[in-house]
């Protein structure tokens, strides 16, 4: 059974999600020995860190604000090429990654061929454990269903998850009326909620154990915490709130991609 | 303000930052004590461990069932290689979970 890493990177005026993806699949064959596979439109420089590029093309329908701390820059959002993993993907185990995950450790590699064909967090975690953003992130909306987070996923190509990557494909086509269906407030589409969605559906709108979660606590930072410095694998953040806060052998999650861009270039 | 309030609040911001790094290798360690097996997941604990030595002590070593981190049932064809992956595992992480926690509290008053 092949298994590797998937990422999915489309530049924008604001972040070289490239260059993400460039470092991060240094860290994920450091420590997980893996191939990682780009899916991209951009140009990738550094070719040999990649087992195959897959050239698609890049979808500039909508648009968010990216922070460092205060600062705030408007760009592109190409978040939606992610529901053509399935199909994309050349490996029959496929873990699927944002560029700004950071691997740490090799905790991942637990999950293959352990007989599990789908695996997601439903719960994240901020680095500062008094932050409330954890707890108001766990559901979807003030009424809705529970918090999916499709920053990291495993997928293995069966019926089942073939099914769901339909389904998520058809609730990003059909966003506008999910949206209003789900209660959320928000316009952009986003990832985690599709696939919190499509997973409610899949399991008959109920509360399921599948599909059960990573055997990682997704750590993460906020765009408003932060980067410090990054040094022998160790993170040092400031976090909102004037937490100092470091970090060593821990997976991360770090939202702050202007900030983990000026600690790339530095690298 | 005067020099010993200040004294202590400088204090109290250390030890919130020290108080969530000790948080943060908590839970370091207890996301190394899941192990995943035949498409279940165990988090391994004392409660775990007493459970298997019970069994072993009873010689139920073949074929056992068990419930899951979700209430699932699985049956271990083999509960005498479970026990040992899973004890080495949880000592494995507990002995580097201690060599953390040392240098931790060594550094408190450098935070």
């Amino acid at each position: 059974m092949s298994k590797g890493v998937v990422l999915f990177a489309f530049n924008n005026k604001a972040i070289n999600y490239v260059e993400q993806a460039e470092f991060c699949a240094k860290k994920i064959i450091r420590h997980l020995q893996l191939p990682v596979t780009i899916v991209t439109s951009d140009k990738v420089t550094n070719k040999d860190l990649f087992d195959k590029i897959i050239v698609i093309p890049k979808e500039e329908n909508q648009t968010r604000n990216f922070y460092d701390g205060d600062q705030r820059q408007k760009a592109f959002w190409n978040n939606k090429s992610r529901t053509s993993a399935y199909d994309l993907s050349p490996y029959n185990e496929t873990l699927v990654m944002d560029t700004d995950f950071i691997v740490e450790n090799d905790l991942l590699l637990k999950v293959f061929g352990k007989g599990h064909d789908f695996l997601i967090n439903h719960e994240a975690q901020h680095l500062d454990f008094q932050s409330n953003m954890t707890d108001e992130m766990k559901y979807i909306s003030d009424s809705g269903i529970k918090m999916c987070w499709a920053t990291v996923f495993y997928f293995q190509k069966t019926d089942r998850v073939k099914r769901l990557f339909t389904l998520i494909n058809h609730i990003k086509d059909h966003w506008s009326f999910y949206r209003f269906r789900y209660q959320l407030l928000q316009n952009t589409y986003r990832n985690d909620f599709a696939f919190a969605i499509a997973l409610h559906i899949l399991n008959g709108h109920m509360k399921s154990d599948w599909p059960i979660q990573l055997p990682i606590k997704l750590f993460y930072i906020t765009d408003r915490d932060k980067i410090v410095s990054y040094k022998d694998n160790t993170w040092q953040f400031k976090l909102q709130g004037d937490l100092d806060c470091k970090i060593k052998d821990i997976n991360i999650h770090v939202m702050n991609k202007i900030g983990l861009m000026k600690v790339i270039k530095d690298e | 303000m005067d020099n010993s309030l200040k004294e202590s609040l400088d204090h109290a911001n250390k030890m919130k930052v020290f108080n969530n790094q000790l948080r943060l290798l908590k839970e370091k360690y207890l996301e190394r004590n899941i192990y995943f097996t035949i498409g279940h997941q165990f988090t391994i604990d004392l409660k775990l461990i007493n459970y298997c030595v019970t069994l072993k002590n009873q010689h139920k070593t073949k074929d056992v069932v068990m419930l899951d981190d979700y209430d699932l049932p699985v049956r271990i064809a083999d509960l005498e290689s479970f026990y040992t992956d899973i004890l080495d595992l949880y000592q494995q992480n507990l002995n580097a979970y201690i060599v953390e926690y040392n240098k931790l509290v060594q550094d408190k008053g450098r935070i």
